[in-house]
């Protein structure tokens, strides 16, 4: 069945690698991936231990599906306290990468300890080596892929950039080229173990079915009730940028507005329309393995724009803005120049930047600088204006080369601003920086940031449909809880969550699991494995010494109305959403899980 | 009378041949209902959407009796997930 039923450990501090079988009991009650890494994690590790010591563990999970041909059967998740948060991290990232890994045998890749010198992992098949990396260290993703590939070009490479190498508190893990697991610093933690990339080829196969025929029947079956909807392949996930500027919920310079006037020169139409130098910024769409929506967006720089004219380099196509990506580094800085958010985020891929953090730490340095709390001696000249392109192209570089005030900003925005004594120019929940929602406007959103146990996550739940029927606060904690439980569970398949939004439901991903897993999955233990996982990871960060005061959004969310929008004259009121979330997850008004919600999962 | 009509994300397939990319001036009789409006549109019944009409957020049982003036603007999204 999908379970390859293996585990690889490799111990960076003996440098020792081994095979060992998976635990199959938890493999039941936490499926796969972003539940059964987690579960790794919290057994194995102190969850007090600091987020870069040799103490913390860095787990790559496949799931079940991992590596199938169900659509977007290529999903990996890297799972490790977080060096951004302090917090349990599950980054998820698709490409091709985690496909190769399980097809390579193993479900699950658990690094421990820390190497003396750079090393990268080497894995084909059941053969494994940790080789010298001293060659590598220091050079780009890209460049880290490239030199890698010249041995076997079938390799798929997951690697840090320098800002990993670096210890940037939001360094992310790129696959692929351009496929990020990208939140919560996982690429940092990375980098403190002296690991630059894992290089893997799998040609084991994978048994999914004792009915091959089967079993292909119903993926395909399956896979084609993707095709209803066309929207991300067609517009890619920019197409929310429309939506939410519309709506009032598209945060702009640092969150001061809830609205982007220029937001009409970063959204779809810009990326798809000629300029005035008869360039276009979209060149075609893409998809993951096995993947068919294809909501990936292959961009190329205008030759002319400022940030890469002498920059042969960054003339060719690569992984462009998706609506995270255009937002912050556009509206969160008040920047509505496409090709400087193309460029920015071309930097993030190559040098392994999660872009969201690195928006929203700039965005919260800009209002620090126009309202003075940050000179020009700070930023050593650079004009931290909102809107300048030249400044966030500029800042960006410093960043990702850990040079200047790059340092400071690869801090994240919560350690930035507690420097300079302003922490609540930090719109962030547990240390991350807020997705492209803003929680006045979108209630649910703002629960469900406040409650992320990754910290502030647009992916953690899904209260978009109800958020824009409704700015009330009625209902959301039950969709917020719902969704959450649900999420947690498709994050574990080896499946993408734009499944969801592209025509699957819950039944689908239970015949897609009951096809690859023993046991029987539907819709209760769908929803029962995804609150036990969302229990398990609150335990990991009690446990680290998180509580309930960090299930909070900034005074500025709280305290200052929206000026504009659907929400306008709204604050998120948290205060009124949260004792019934707290209540209907079964914890106490501390926000502790209870013996009997621990009991009745099996915790 | 004209109606600014945008029809965002998806629904932009919708988009009547007058418009341009994601907009377009619609002619509607004056007195028009935004439920009549939309049956205009062509979305699908079974689509979920939203609608905001000069920026605020249209209930579903407001259709059939919100009346739309000459200039304004009728926004109609599907509630996508970002990422």
């Amino acid at each position: 069945m999908s379970w390859q039923r293996l585990i690889l450990r490799v111990n960076l501090t003996t440098q020792n690698c081994h095979v060992e079988p998976l635990n199959m009991e938890w493999a039941q009650q936490y499926l796969g991936q972003r539940g059964l890494g987690s579960k790794y994690l919290l057994e194995e590790m102190n969850p007090a231990a600091d987020a870069l010591s040799a103490e913390n563990k860095l787990i790559f999970a496949t799931g079940p599906l991992t590596g199938t041909m169900a659509s977007t059967g290529g999903r990996y998740s890297v799972i490790t306290k977080g060096a951004l948060t302090g917090a349990i991290a599950c980054s998820n990232s698709g490409g091709k990468f985690g496909a190769e890994l399980k097809l390579a045998g193993y479900d699950l890749l658990i690094i421990e300890g820390q190497s003396s010198r750079p090393v990268y992992l080497s894995i084909e098949n059941e053969k494994v080596e940790l080789c010298d990396a001293s060659h590598l260290w220091g050079k780009t993703v890209w460049d880290t892929e490239v030199l890698l590939s010249a041995v076997d070009p079938q390799l798929k490479i997951a690697s840090i950039g320098p800002a990993g190498e670096n210890l940037c508190r939001f360094a992310c893990v790129v696959n692929d080229r351009h496929r990020a697991a990208g939140r919560s610093g996982v690429g940092a933690v990375m980098g403190s173990k002296k690991l630059k990339a894992i290089a893997v080829r799998g040609t084991r196969g994978l048994h999914c079915n004792d009915n091959s025929h089967a079993c292909n029947e119903i993926f395909q079956s399956i896979n084609i009730r993707l095709t209803k909807r066309q929207g991300y392949r067609r517009n890619g996930t920019l197409a929310m940028m429309d939506i939410t500027n519309s709506f009032g919920s598209l945060p702009t310079r640092n969150n001061q507005q809830v609205q982007f006037e220029r937001a009409s020169e970063i959204n779809v139409e810009a990326m798809q329309t000629r300029n005035r130098n008869g360039h276009t910024n979209l060149v075609t769409n893409a998809a993951c393995f096995a993947c068919t929506i294809g909501c990936g967006r292959i961009c190329k720089i205008d030759p002319a724009h400022f940030s890469i004219k002498d920059k042969t380099q960054y003339h060719g196509a690569s992984g462009g803005l998706e609506y995270e990506t255009a937002y912050a580094l556009g509206a969160a800085c008040g920047v509505a120049d496409i090709d400087a958010a193309t460029y920015a985020g071309f930097l993030c891929n190559e040098y392994g930047m999660d872009p969201i953090s690195l928006g929203g730490t700039i965005a919260a340095a800009m209002e620090m600088y126009e309202t003075g709390i940050l000179s020009d001696t700070d930023t050593a000249g650079i004009k931290l204006e909102f809107g300048s392109a030249e400044a966030l192209c500029e800042i960006t570089e410093l960043t990702a080369k850990g040079k200047g005030f790059g340092q400071q900003i690869a801090m994240g925005s919560k350690l930035l601003t507690k420097k300079y004594g302003c922490p609540e120019l930090s719109m962030s929940v547990k240390g991350q920086e807020f997705a492209a929602y803003d929680g006045r406007s979108m209630q649910g959103m703002g629960l469900a940031y406040a409650t992320s146990n990754r910290g502030a996550c647009h992916l953690r739940a899904d209260p978009y449909g109800h958020d824009f029927k409704s700015t009330g606060t009625g209902g959301k904690a039950e969709v917020v809880k719902t969704s959450q439980d649900e999420v947690a569970f498709i994050d574990s398949t080896g499946l993408c969550l734009f499944t969801g939004g592209s025509g699957w439901s819950i039944s689908d991903y239970c015949e897609l699991v009951n096809t690859v897993c023993e046991g029987v999955w539907n819709e209760q233990r769908v929803f029962e494995t995804g609150e036990r996982i969302w229990n398990l990871e609150r335990q990991f960060n009690l446990q680290a010494g998180l509580s309930k005061k960090d299930d909070t959004l900034p005074g500025r969310i709280l305290e200052e109305p929206a000026k504009s929008g659907v929400g306008r004259g709204l604050v998120n009121k948290l205060g009124e959403m949260l004792p019934e979330y707290y209540r209907l997850r079964g914890w106490d008004q501390d926000g502790r899980p209870l013996q009997e919600t621990l009991k009745r999962l099996g915790l | 009378m004209k109606v600014c009509i945008k029809l965002l994300g998806e629904l932009r397939q919708y988009l009547p041949e007058c418009g341009k990319f994601n907009q377009c001036k619609l002619n509607i009789p004056t007195g028009s209902t935004l439920q009549k409006i939309l049956s205009q549109l062509k979305v699908p019944d079974d689509q979920d959407f939203i609608v905001l009409l000069n920026g605020d957020l249209m209930q579903k049982q407001e259709y059939a009796s919100i009346i739309p003036g000459s200039g304004d603007e009728i926004i109609i999204f599907s509630p996508i997930k970002g990422g």
